[in-house]
């Protein structure tokens, strides 16, 4: 199982993701992506979708990426993953490639949930072998914090603002880990960015399954989200702590939990530290407060019903 | 690049990499990390550091890291041009 | 246009265009089906499915991913072709636009079909013409057995190194994607030799040479990296010139020049037409000629990159032309004719008279009275600064 030390080794064989990008200072993001990136022991091709990584990572003539590296568009880092992994098996049969590949695409919460739903639905599909990571920072935020399927109910954004007739995002996110687990794939995994042993054994697993991979992984945004830099890894080990994000795999259709929190966090410790959120503490917003809660409280109760075992790392 | 020792271990931190976000002084368990006066990085108590790596994994801009003396391992080469960040001939 | 007599067999446009990819044999092939197109790639598939290729199919779930799959297999090294219509190439096109500047000779068979809406399957060419901007090389099919040619020298139209931008090859919706024909096909290993092995530049599967495929460009570098695209497309003037003669050696089909020129160089009156009305147009003109009047028929292969000056030197003389379309830019005149009217004003300072017909929108069908009625209109002289329609009740 991979651990710091080898993490770190792995990287300063080879830096498949460098520094000198242009991504927020405190932006976790990077973190997901070296993490992952040096967790997979194969040579990997990465496909970008458009968002804050790829923007961010890509400003000709310079690059954060030395490994091969492809951003088309939006909406389709699924579809050009199943490009590049189809020519991948073909040139592999034909005997012009004896090398074992791994293919990564990297998407945010809009590039994935919404824009891109499609293309990750075809790939899942028709089962090509490759790992889909979605940055989920909740939000359109490359492009200045507009709602996206992802954001959580009553967040600010640009596009939800608070206002006298609105108290933010009027509806709830959806489950796209859920979603994806309906394809039949072989490994899902919901990861953190504050739990980095528990992401690299997923990118790890997800790696070494023979068809498609999916990892959701919460990535904090701190402009976005309103917190100071530092706190990015601590406010995203809140959101598994209040069991907002638990951390969980779905193995070959079978659910598995692999955090419980000694004690289980009330919802408001996840949502007082993010200025998004700082409305809801205002005394008209107590109901939104307590059916957060419930919510919250609906669903974990949900995926302890569906986990056949716990198994943590 | 500063560096920072300690017995068989040292720390590096690259001042114009960092952000100064702080990631690292709060990710570090034993306190070793401040942000200085300009806004970086430093490692003021190396010598309570305990060469965990935690900070190097969490430093979203590859600014810090640990090493051990003596058995550095002879990394694959870059081209100069991709260390410094500058152009790389890529496929219009 | 002379077919070889040898081994002809009975194939529909998309039949024919099928074979072609079989011989071809490409590596990846992303495809969505829609109308007309369809039975280009359901013979395809049955060809794969009985061995005949080693091509993978991947049956993906639009268009648009059909495009992006493909910008990824050929950017991954891979040769790649895929076939669309219409909306297809509609929901595909910000993709093909990509695929031009990201330099991927993806072959793109086209069924020429109407635009919605309103919804319509027939044969128009606003499909093609929607794309004439994204960076493409456009080959018009006057039938199947163009629809196999041309398909041909796309391949290595597009993989040559001074090219490498994807080429469009169209042929009418249902007029020939649908009807049968006499087709010669080449003897496959010949096809082979032809097509020879894509050599990728900058493959990504390349994990030991890693590249950065699809930057963030910002306007201090987005404008030069445009222009490089320029010269992509003035190349393939260059490259569909000499593989002419390569072709020409193989199968005895000469495509000479941009332009099919029929009984042009002493014509008085010309039409000029794209595709397969241009049959029903020679038949007019032999009929006209028994009568006495001097007309002919210029018709593009090559609509992108445009032969101006070539189709200008072509028309200097000529008492009067009329450019049919069989697409309208809404709030302009007709694509074609835009091009052709822009060619003779840039290169002659005398010029025919020139004239705009819009015809066959939807799949509407041109007998030969409404073309012998358009050459009418040219010798009496009628006005050229109206755009005309041929077969609309107004």
């Amino acid at each position: 199982m991979p651990n710091t030390k080898e993490l770190a080794h792995r990287e300063e064989l080879h830096k498949r993701f460098t520094g000198a990008h242009a991504l927020c200072a405190g932006c976790g993001i990077p973190i997901c992506v070296r993490t992952i990136l040096n967790a997979i022991e194969e040579p990997v091709v990465v496909i970008n979708a458009t968002g804050c990584l790829e923007v961010a990572t890509t400003r000709y003539p310079t690059t954060a990426w030395n490994v091969p590296w492809i951003h088309v568009a939006f909406e389709n880092a699924a579809a050009v993953a199943s490009g590049v992994e189809t020519a991948y098996r073909v040139l592999r049969r034909r005997g012009k490639i004896s090398q074992e590949i791994r293919f990564v695409a990297f998407g945010g919460d809009g590039g994935t949930y919404d824009i891109g739903l499609q293309a990750l639905s075809g790939a899942l599909e028709r089962g090509h072998r490759f790992i889909y990571v979605c940055y989920d920072n909740e939000a359109y935020m490359n492009t200045g914090n507009q709602r996206s399927g992802a954001t959580p109910l009553a967040a600010q954004t640009s596009t939800t603002p608070l206002g006298e007739k609105s108290f933010g995002k009027p509806q709830r996110r959806k489950d796209l880990t859920e979603i994806v687990a309906a394809h039949h794939i072989p490994y899902v995994a919901q990861a953190s960015i504050s739990d980095w042993y528990d992401l690299a054994r997923k990118a790890r697993q997800a790696a070494s399954v023979d068809g498609p991979a999916f990892l959701n992984v919460l990535s904090t945004c701190p402009r976005g989200w309103g917190h100071p830099t530092d706190q990015s890894v601590k406010i995203a080990r809140l959101a598994v702590e209040t069991c907002y994000w638990p951390l969980y795999e779905i193995i070959e259709g079978r659910w598995v939990l692999n955090y419980i929190p000694e004690e289980k966090l009330p919802i408001t410790e996840w949502l007082r530290p993010q200025k998004r959120f700082a409305h809801l503490f205002e005394p008209q917003h107590k109901e939104l407060l307590r059916q957060i809660q419930q919510q919250v409280d609906e669903e974990w109760e949900k995926l302890l019903r569906k986990c056949e075992r716990y198994e943590a790392l | 690049m500063k560096r920072y020792e300690q017995g068989e271990f040292f720390l590096e931190i690259e001042p114009r990499r960092c952000k100064g976000c702080g990631v690292c002084v709060q990710s570090c368990p034993k306190g070793v990390l401040v942000l200085n006066a300009e806004g970086k990085a430093d490692a003021k108590e190396i010598a309570q550091c305990i060469f965990c790596g935690i900070c190097e994994q969490r430093c979203p801009d590859f600014a810090i890291s640990v090493h051990k003396k003596h058995s550095h391992p002879h990394p694959r080469p870059l081209s100069p041009l991709r260390e410094r960040g500058e152009g790389v001939r890529g496929l219009v | 246009m002379r077919v070889a007599t040898e081994r002809l067999s009975l194939l529909t446009g998309a039949e024919a265009a099928a074979h072609a990819m079989r011989q071809i044999d490409p590596d990846v092939v992303p495809v969505y089906p829609i109308t007309p197109q369809t039975p280009i790639i359901e013979t395809f598939a049955q060809f794969v499915a009985d061995g005949l290729c080693h091509t993978e199919i991947i049956n993906v779930e639009s268009e648009h991913s059909a495009m992006s799959a493909a910008v990824g297999a050929s950017c991954a090294g891979a040769r790649v072709i895929t076939a669309t219509s219409s909306q297809g190439l509609a929901l595909m096109l910000e993709i093909v636009y990509i695929a031009s500047s990201m330099r991927c000779p993806i072959v793109i068979a086209v069924g020429s079909r109407a635009l919605s809406g309103p919804i319509n399957i027939h044969c128009d060419h606003s499909d093609s013409m929607m794309a004439r901007d994204a960076g493409c090389v456009q080959l018009f099919a006057e039938n199947a057995q163009e629809a196999y040619d041309l398909m041909l020298i796309a391949q290595r139209l597009a993989e040559d190194h001074r090219v490498l931008v994807p080429v469009m090859v169209m042929q009418d919706g249902f007029t020939i994607t649908h009807s049968a024909e006499p087709v010669a096909l080449l003897p496959d290993e010949v096809v082979k030799e032809f097509v020879g092995e894509y050599e990728p530049l900058y493959p990504l599967l390349d994990v030991d040479h890693p590249t950065t495929q699809g930057p963030f460009a910002l306007p201090d570098y987005y404008f030069e990296l445009k222009r490089q695209q320029v010269d992509a497309l003035d190349a393939a003037r260059t490259v569909w010139l000499e593989l002419q003669e390569e072709f020409a050696a193989l199968s005895g089909r000469r495509y000479h020049g941009f332009f099919e020129a029929y009984k042009l160089s002493d014509a008085e009156y010309v039409l000029v037409i794209l595709s397969s009305t241009a049959g029903t147009a020679k038949v007019t003109i032999d009929r006209l000629r028994r009568k006495g009047v001097k007309v002919g028929l210029l018709r593009p292969w090559v609509f992108r990159p445009f032969p101006a000056h070539e189709i200008a030197q072509a028309l200097a003389g000529k008492r009067a032309v009329a450019v049919l379309d069989r697409a309208i830019s809404l709030g302009s005149w007709g694509p074609l004719y835009l091009e052709i009217s822009a060619a003779l004003g840039r290169y002659l300072p005398t010029r025919p008279t020139l004239y705009n017909y819009i015809y066959g929108l939807g799949g509407r069908d041109t007998p030969p009275e409404l073309l012998a009625s358009v050459v009418t209109d040219m010798q009496n002289e009628v006005d050229p600064t109206v755009l005309r329609y041929l077969g609309l009740r107004e």
